[in-house]
Formats: C-alpha cells, sequence, structure tokens
C-alpha cells in the first residue's frame, strides 16, 4: 500500500494505492471483514494548517487503509522509527520510509460523537477541548445512508459551549461492505490526529466503555478482553497512537454504559446528548434498534417501565426474540432486571432466557480498577477522583465478576 | 418645576392639590394619546396583514389560472404512476451499484498500472 496526502486550504485528500498482493477486501482489527469502495478521501479541518507531523499523517493515513494492507505501507513523508516499529511489531507490516523524529503534547483530546459515553467522558474532563467528527457525502461513492443526520449530530456538539473542533469527512465511504462507517474504528480520530500539533494534543480520550473495552464489545461475545486489540493501552493501536506521540486514553474504560448515561445525563451536557443517529434537531427517532437498546438503559437508571413504540414483531426488535448470548449483553441483563414490567416489553424473551436480577447486575454500577491503572499518568488523578468520588470502585467479587465474563 | 418650588416654598396642602389636578390632567392625556396609538398600532398591524394576504391571494389566484390554461391530461392511473416510480428506483439503485464497481476497477486498474510500472522500472535498471 502506498499513501499520498495532499493539503489544499482546510482539506486534506488522502489517496492510496494497493501494492500486487493487496486486494479489495480486508480485515478489521476486530475480525469483521470489510470491502474496499474507492482508494480516495478527505479530512476537512476548521482551518488550514501550514503543514502536519508525518507521524500524525501516517496514524490517520493507517487507520483508512490498514486492513486493506499485506506485506508493507509507503508514507509519502518519512515517519518515526517509533511510528514504523508500531506498525511493524503490531502488524507485521513493513512501515516505511523511516527517518522523521517524534512528537508529542501535553492536552488531552475528547472524541466527541455526542453519545452518552463520549458526553461522560467530556462530562468528566471538563476542560478539554472537544473534536467531532461528521460525516459527509464523497463526491465519487452515492451516498444510500441519507437518513444519517451528522449535521443534527454536528450542531449539537456546537451547542455544548465547549471549546470544539468539527472535522468533516467522507472516509467512512471507502468501506463498501458491509456498509460505509470507519475502516478501523480509530478512524474516527483522524481528524484529531491531523489537528494534534495544532491542539497541543498528548492524548486522545474516547467514549468506549467497559463492556467495548474489557467485555469484548459487541463483536467478541461473552469473553474478558484485558488484551483487547483496539484498546487496550498496549495493544497494537494503544502503541501506534503513543509512538505518534497521542496517547490512547479511555477515561470511562471502566464503567458500564448503564454509568456513562447516568454521568452523561446529570451533566451539564444533558441537552445535548444524542444516541440516536437518524432523528432530527427535534430529537431521537425512538423507532431505531438502537434508541431502543438505549431505551433498556435509560429507562433501568431511572427505575420506571420502558417507554417505546416499538413491539417484539418489528425487525429492529427481532435479535431479542431470539436466545442469548447478545452483543453488549451484560447491560441487556442490566436493564432486564431492573426495567418493571419487562415481560410486556420486546426483551420479555430475552429477559426469561437471561434471568438476571439487580444483585447479579450491581458489579456494572460502580468502576473497574484496572481500567483506571491503564489511563496514561498526566490525566490518571482527574479520572480516578471523579470515579472515587461519582462511582466507586468494584469490590473484589465484583471484579471477579469482569475477569470471568463469559466463562460462567 | 422643581426648581420653582425649591425657591418658592409653597405650603404642603397646597402643592398636594395642584399635584394631584396636574396629575389627573396629565395622566388623563397621556393615557388617552397611548391608547389612540396602540389603537393605530393595531390597525396598521391588521392592514400589513391584510396587504400580505391580497398578495397571498393574488398569487395562488394565477398559480390556479396558469393551471387552468395548461392543456388537460387525464391524472395517470396509480398502477402507471408506481411502475414509473419502481423503474426510477430500479435505474438509480442500477446506477449506484454500477458506480460502485467502476470504483472499485479503477482501484484495480491502477494498481495493475503500478504493477507493470515497476516491472518495466526494473527492466530499465537491468539495462542501464
Ligand atoms: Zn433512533
Amino acid at each position: 500500500m502506498r499513501v499520498a496526502w495532499t493539503a489544499d486550504g482546510e482539506s486534506w485528500r488522502l489517496d492510496f494505492r494497493l501494492d500486487p498482493e493487496d486486494s479489495l477486501t480486508g480485515t478489521v482489527t476486530d475480525g469483521a471483514r470489510v470491502l474496499l469502495a474507492t482508494n480516495s478521501c478527505a479530512v476537512r479541518l476548521p482551518r488550514p494548517l501550514a503543514d502536519v507531523h508525518p507521524d500524525l499523517l501516517a496514524l490517520a493515513a493507517w487507520t483508512v487503509v490498514a486492513p486493506y494492507t499485506r506485506r508493507r505501507i509507503a508514507f509519502d513523508r518519512p515517519v518515526s522509527p517509533g511510528v514504523a516499529a508500531a506498525i511493524e511489531l503490531g502488524w507485521g507490516i513493513e512501515a516505511g520510509p523511516v527517518g522523521g523524529t517524534p512528537r508529542d503534547g501535553s492536552r488531552l483530546a475528547v472524541s466527541y460523537s455526542g453519545g452518552a459515553d463520549s458526553a461522560a467522558v467530556a462530562a468528566i474532563l471538563r476542560d478539554a477541548p472537544l473534536v467531532h467528527f461528521q460525516r459527509v457525502s464523497h463526491p465519487r461513492v452515492p451516498n444510500r445512508w441519507a437518513h444519517y443526520r451528522s449535521d443534527v449530530l454536528a450542531r449539537l456538539a456546537v451547542a455544548t459551549g465547549r471549546e470544539l473542533a468539527v472535522v468533516r469527512s467522507d472516509l467512512e465511504f471507502t468501506l463498501a461492505e458491509p456498509r460505509p462507517g470507519y475502516p478501523e474504528h480509530h478512524a474516527v480520530a483522524a481528524g484529531a490526529a491531523l489537528l494534534a500539533d495544532e491542539l497541543d494534543l498528548g492524548g486522545i480520550a474516547f467514549g468506549y466503555e467497559m463492556g467495548s473495552r474489557w467485555l469484548g464489545g459487541g463483536r467478541y461475545l461473552l469473553r474478558y478482553t484485558p488484551d483487547n486489540p483496539m484498546w487496550s493501552a498496549t495493544g497494537k493501536w494503544g502503541t501506534l497512537f503513543a509512538a505518534a506521540g497521542l496517547r490512547l486514553v479511555l477515561p470511562v474504560g471502566g464503567v458500564s454504559e448503564a454509568t456513562t448515561m447516568r454521568i452523561a445525563l446529570g451533566s451539564e451536557l444533558r441537552e445535548q446528548v444524542r444516541w440516536c443517529l437518524r432523528g432530527d434537531d427535534g430529537g431521537a427517532c425512538g423507532t431505531c434498534g438502537k434508541c431502543l437498546y438505549k431505551e433498556l438503559i435509560r429507562a433501568a437508571i431511572e427505575r420506571r417501565p420502558l417507554d417505546t413504540p416499538i413491539t417484539a414483531d418489528r425487525p429492529v426488535a427481532a435479535k431479542w426474540q431470539k436466545p442469548p448470548p447478545y452483543g453488549g449483553q451484560e447491560m441487556i441483563e442490566y436493564g432486564c432486571a431492573r426495567v418493571p414490567g419487562i415481560e410486556s416489553t420486546p426483551f420479555a424473551t430475552a429477559a426469561r432466557h437471561l434471568g438476571a436480577t439487580v444483585e447479579s447486575t450491581s458489579w456494572l454500577d460502580r468502576c473497574y480498577p484496572p481500567a483506571l491503572e491503564e489511563i496514561p499518568d498526566p490525566w490518571r488523578k482527574q479520572v480516578e477522583d471523579f470515579m472515587a468520588e461519582e462511582v466507586g470502585l468494584m469490590s473484589e467479587d465484583e471484579v471477579r465478576r469482569v475477569e470471568s465474563w463469559g466463562a460462567r | 418645576m422643581v426648581l420653582l418650588w425649591k425657591r418658592a416654598p409653597v405650603p404642603a396642602r397646597l402643592r398636594r392639590a395642584v399635584r394631584a389636578w396636574l396629575d389627573a390632567r396629565y395622566v388623563t392625556r397621556v393615557d388617552h394619546r397611548h391608547d389612540i396609538k396602540d389603537a393605530l398600532r393595531e390597525v396598521q398591524a391588521v392592514g400589513r396583514e391584510l396587504a400580505t394576504l391580497r398578495r397571498e391571494v393574488e398569487r395562488l389566484r394565477t398559480q390556479v389560472t396558469a393551471l387552468a390554461a395548461e392543456p388537460k391530461q387525464p391524472a395517470p392511473p396509480d398502477s402507471a404512476r408506481r411502475a414509473k416510480w419502481d423503474e426510477a428506483h430500479r435505474l438509480a439503485t442500477e446506477t449506484a451499484t454500477a458506480m460502485d464497481r467502476l470504483l472499485q476497477n479503477e482501484v484495480l486498474l491502477w494498481q495493475a498500472v503500478d504493477r507493470i510500472d515497476a516491472t518495466l522500472g526494473k527492466r530499465v535498471e537491468g539495462v542501464a
């Protein structure tokens, strides 16, 4: 794979070419199979930059092309030995040319989507700048996903009143299958990477919570994943980000989605929290699968009946009519154990299969301490203090619940 | 008036009486003036609304006239219209799919071109 960046005003265009051994099909770090749609994309920053450090350009490019690269990656500018080594060690891919000097920064920015998880991160890191990735159409790829209201999410990000950089990009349209989306999950930070020197960033905080970080996320079902290659600080992505002077930080990596929702809805960002990608300025759509899932969690933390027009026979509720395992099962257990009248909701079947109780799911209300140890030094204390005061740490028994997840 | 009172003190009772009389006249007249002004404003607002409505009626009337002037065509039966929509949808979907393939072929084409380039490059190096 060969990549080249071209700056045109505030827009940075990435072109890439396949080597003979590369192909249109690829595998993402999480194991998902993807198919390439086209070999260019652009990242539009809020303002033009004189230049961007080659390591940051390489990092951003790698989040887009990594799945399709088989043997080697040639960047258009020499990268520091650390970045080249991180790619070679992490992926077994030869990276070069090598020759640059490394970079570093001191601030931590939040990769802010506007969902409950990243809003919780923004609430914890009260003074951190937010970087919001806004999907825009690709000039060459037909957009079949116009219902995705990225404009609404960007407006909500602005409405937070926080220091904010909105980065507009069509990089998701380089993916033909399964659908447009981040080639690697980390591509959401492509814009933050390009802005890192401009904002003096030494780290980027993501809203990945305990389920994504330690419980296998949506794709690895029911498995404790301390060595999560996407999000562990010492995994291949964690190492690469660190080599580019941009440490990967998960402030809510130790708490469940119930806790991130509680933090987000209890914060001053409450009015701007939006996990639904379809709703307009009037609010979430209430009818998509994500709205249903999040409503379960919200009803659970508010200890009230489920408020949804979705019935069990709707396609978005289909997966809950089958027996477990489910992706994000810990939260389904949490919700089913707490929502009154669950037996007359689309989760009735799931609830019957899971048989969860408040007691069996109470560990999801506290913070898993190893997640705090993973946070780099300059920012750990702030998160530790918040978790100690606002959430509480898990007992040894509860820690065992995390570490034996899926082994029951 | 304040100055005048300061210079030539007037008995408090008389002062109160005069002020009450003045206030009564003054307040009434001002209120009256306000009422008239408010009423006038209302009339003007209604006038403006009427003008807007009249313009809107005019616009609709010309539209109706224009529509009436158009050659009369029987409304296509629902099934025909649906067939047309289906056809447009089919075409859009197929075009988009074809576009996808085109873009992918372009990527592969560049890959082939680069491979030939590399081979030629090696051959040239070998000759030189
Ligand atoms: Zn929704």
